[in-house]
């Protein structure tokens, strides 16, 4: 961070894919003391894990990079961005850590989310026709890699999306059809508590 | 005792008492109405100018503002009640007390005069018995008095009536029901593959006439067309009247197809009473898992190369140069009955054999 961002798309993929191939930091116990995770803590262990550091997260610089470009750059940089953050969820996203990782990747995705709804931010139709277009395939391909508990953080994730956006005003055709699509693929696959969970956010997409 | 002569006054004052605690009760009833058509007047004009806005989604405000109109429509039945029984106990009461105290004052023998003189008697019961109407008719709901400047929460789904009386956009109204295509693939009774044609409505706007043609490769493989009236019966749970649903489904039937089609193209015409040129949207269907269904947003324009009318229950079309198959050939059978027809075996058809079908499937909430 702290260069000048470039605005040549194939550097700034590069540059980012480069980012993402680090592995994620997933594990909760990395010797890095978080108050918000410990109920009570005790006065040595606080001095012992004064001068522990965090672990590297290869999914905030990405995202410092994103949100960047949403501020400055043109908007093809902020598609390429997510779009890089997208593909390397689903490389990421595995049986073993389907919960936290599609936790970690979708509290980014809905940080761009929520900095795309600031009143000077130009391209909040772009940004969420984009995404909730992406959503689609996103779905598609975790219920067909059976990684359905994902899936459910995925699907809790983006009705809170689609219901802001439907208290903003902006258009919710592709985040039903979405649900839907998902309803029907989650049916067929056998994951039923999935459909009916995808059913009822759609029914509840509007009503506020 | 009273005397007998001053008895008759005290009896017909006692009559126009009650008459006047009548007529004030006509004027405590026209207060709460004039209240009541200001707020429904106000939602209704708050709906109107939501129309105007096409660009963002309403679709979730429409639907609460229905509600909120039903809300303020519906009079509650037991002050309802109460109302109407202290109007016919008094009206009856006074017909009483004039026909008593004109029996008091009768003197035998009878003479045909008699009938003159009770005349001004048989007029004020009958016109208490209008004035009775005309408050009854006031505060009851869906009455012609009101209707034309408040209308029931049912029109404010009705696409006609909202083009025809209040000339709103019906391409923005109908962007926010926001219309698509879903077409399922199954096995008939006899093994036979069949695909379901369902049309599919975000908020159910209705009364409209429409035309499906649904082509493969070029080739036209099914069409649907009728009038689209919903009944939506008071929930028979809570009671609740439902003025308007949400993610409603319309079966438009189905036809017989080899297999799944990768890509079907969809044309979809919308005609309304109030305009002249009907609204078409094109869809584009590729395939889902055992579906079809369209991925992006349909292209959704007034076509002006149709020009139609509403003739005595059917629509006519008056000129045609649009190249949409079957519309013309079709068009003495639009039929404005509520009725979805379709027609599935279009390459065998001969014109003098036609098989129309009638959908007879329920609509359906999903």
């Amino acid at each position: 961070m702290g260069d000048v961002m470039t605005h040549d798309t194939i550097h700034f993929v590069e540059n980012l894919q480069k980012i993402l191939t680090s592995p994620l930091c997933l594990q909760e116990n990395s010797g890095y003391l978080d108050l918000s995770c410990c109920k009570d803590i005790k006065e040595e262990e606080l001095y012992k894990q004064a001068g522990n550091l965090p672990q590297y997260d290869p999914i905030t610089e990405a995202l410092a990079l994103i949100l960047e470009t949403m501020e400055k750059g043109p908007f093809e940089l902020t598609r390429l961005g997510i779009n890089e953050l997208l593909k390397s969820y689903l490389i990421q996203v595995q049986p073993d850590n389907e919960e936290p990782c599609t936790k970690c990747y979708f509290e980014c995705i809905y940080q761009t989310y929520l900095f795309s709804l600031l009143d000077i931010y130009p391209y909040t139709d772009l940004f969420w026709e984009y995404i909730s277009t992406c959503f689609d395939t996103i779905s598609k391909y975790l219920i067909m890699h059976k990684l359905n508990k994902g899936c459910q953080v995925f699907l809790d994730k983006i009705s809170i999306m689609g219901k802001l956006s439907a208290q903003k005003g902006l258009h919710t055709s592709s985040i039903q059809h979405f649900l839907h699509n998902m309803e029907s693929w989650a049916r067929e696959e056998g994951f039923d508590e999935l459909a009916d969970n995808a059913k009822n956010n759609r029914f509840n997409l509007e009503a506020f | 005792m009273i005397n007998s002569s001053s008895y008759v006054f005290i009896i017909l004052s006692i009559a126009t008492g009650l008459l006047t605690l009548l007529s004030s009760v006509g004027i405590f009833i026209s207060l709460i109405i004039q209240r009541r058509v200001d707020r429904l007047q106000e939602i209704l004009e708050e709906f109107i100018n939501l129309s105007y806005r096409n660009e963002t989604n309403l679709t979730g405000l429409m639907y609460n503002l229905i509600e909120k109109y039903q809300m303020h429509y519906i009079f509650p039945q037991k002050p309802l009640k109460l109302i109407t029984q202290y109007i016919d106990c008094s009206i009856f009461f006074v017909s009483l007390l004039w026909a008593g105290s004109l029996l008091a004052n009768y003197q035998p023998p009878f003479s045909p005069w008699l009938f003159i003189q009770i005349f001004p008697l048989i007029i004020g019961i009958f016109t208490s018995f209008f004035f009775r109407i005309l408050l009854r008719d006031t505060i009851n709901q869906e009455n012609p008095l009101l209707e034309t400047i408040v209308p029931a929460p049912t029109k404010l789904r009705s696409i006609s009536y909202l083009s025809h009386f209040i000339n709103v956009s019906v391409k923005s109204i109908l962007q926010q029901a926001r219309l698509s295509l879903h077409l399922s693939w199954e096995k008939d009774e006899q093994n036979k593959k069949k695909i379901n044609v369902l049309l599919k409505q975000e908020l159910s706007f209705d009364d409209f006439f429409y035309f499906l043609l649904l082509s493969y490769e070029e080739k036209p493989c099914f069409v649907s067309f009728g009038e689209l009236h919903f009944r939506f019966p008071p929930d028979h749970i809570t009671g609740k009247p439902v003025p308007a649903q949400r993610n409603i489904n319309i079966p438009l039937g189905h036809f017989h197809f080899n297999d799944l089609p990768e890509k079907l193209t969809a044309e979809f015409l919308v005609f309304t009473q109030g305009e002249k040129y009907p609204v078409q949207y094109n869809y584009q269907l590729t395939q889902g898992t055992n579906f079809l269904s369209s991925q992006s947003n349909p292209q959704v324009n007034v076509n002006h190369q149709i020009v139609y009318t509403f003739a005595k229950k059917k629509i006519k079309i008056l000129s045609c140069e649009a190249n949409i198959p079957f519309l013309k050939e079709f068009n003495p059978f639009f039929y404005l009955n509520g009725e979805r027809y379709y027609i599935n075996t279009l390459e065998h058809m001969a014109p003098d054999n036609l098989q129309l079908r009638t959908c007879t499937e329920e609509i359906f909430i999903d």
